[in-house]
């Protein structure tokens, strides 16, 4: 109730321009923004970039958003739709050097060494699945989002995220099983 | 007996592992907010002068849409006011009409 209450007090300060609450609302939404950018992209510094033009994005739409919808929601949504084109330009980028695509992969599950930390080998095995199984994990499993919500936000229907979410969950169990 | 014994211990452990996927919380390097309050102050910080020339370049092309349609509007007024392009009424000039325009333009 009181992040509610707490939204809606700050998005009107936002609005009229204050930066300091700008800084508030990117303060009480950031780390799950950074699940989303860093969980879809690595931690990389373009999963920064990308988180920043999220809140700059939603800075100036913000005079379109309507308050009767949830802004972590809303928020949660611009993070996967630009991280996901930014998932794009990296594959346009990869391959104008290679043609193969399938060699990317090889080299990645090859660059898994054992004995890693178990939050850290999560994240390179999350790394390893592909990326609408990945924001599907993201959402339901890491973001504690409802099936219902999850295929909201991504506009797929319920059954496609619950098969997404069965995929993903036996290929990241075949990577921790090499790996455990 | 053993290996089926194996295999559902080896599917236990996964699913442990597997669950601790929610409590894996990414974040940011320190400053995160900082550093996007300053960018977007910059981003803000800009000279009136170009901010009033942008928003006058992104009005342009709508400035173009709604003066062609003014136009085409007017001239297919114009037609079936008349039943044809009355091109004396269109230019205002009472020296010309659709016969002699052309040779107008020549002459002049």
């Amino acid at each position: 109730m009181s992040k509610v209450a707490n939204d809606k007090k700050l998005i009107p300060e936002i609005k009229k321009g204050s930066t300091q609450a700008f800084k508030s609302f990117v303060e009480k939404y950031q780390d799950i923004i950074a699940n989303v950018c860093i969980g879809l992209l690595g931690d990389v510094p373009e999963a920064e970039e990308i988180a920043q033009e999220v809140f700059i994005k939603f800075y100036y739409k913000i005079s379109d958003f309507r308050q009767d919808s949830s802004v972590k929601t809303y928020l949660t949504r611009i993070a996967i739709n630009l991280s996901l084109n930014e998932l794009k330009k990296r594959k346009r980028d990869r391959s104008r050097f290679i043609s193969d695509g399938d060699n990317i992969k090889i080299v990645e599950v090859e660059s898994v060494e054992k004995n890693f930390e178990l939050k850290e080998l999560l994240e390179r095995a999350l790394q390893m699945i592909e990326p609408e199984l990945r924001t599907v994990v993201i959402l339901r499993l890491m973001e504690g989002y409802s099936t219902k919500e999850t295929a909201k936000i991504m506009r797929i229907p319920q059954g496609t995220v619950l098969s997404r979410l069965y995929r993903a969950q036996e290929k990241l169990k075949k990577i921790l099983k090499n790996y455990l | 007996m053993n290996i089926l014994k194996r295999k559902k211990e080896n599917k236990f452990v996964l699913d442990e592992k597997l669950a601790e996927l929610n409590q894996i919380q990414f974040s940011f390097r320190d400053g995160f907010s900082n550093r996007l309050t300053a960018r977007l102050e910059n981003m803000l910080d800009v000279d009136p002068s170009i901010d009033f020339l942008r928003g006058l370049s992104s009005l342009l092309p709508r400035l173009i849409t709604i003066s062609s349609i003014i136009i085409i509007l007017f001239i297919l007024g114009m037609i079936v006011i008349n039943g044809e392009i009355n091109l004396e009424a269109f230019l205002g000039s009472p020296s010309v009409n659709e016969n002699n325009f052309i040779g107008y333009l020549i002459l002049e």
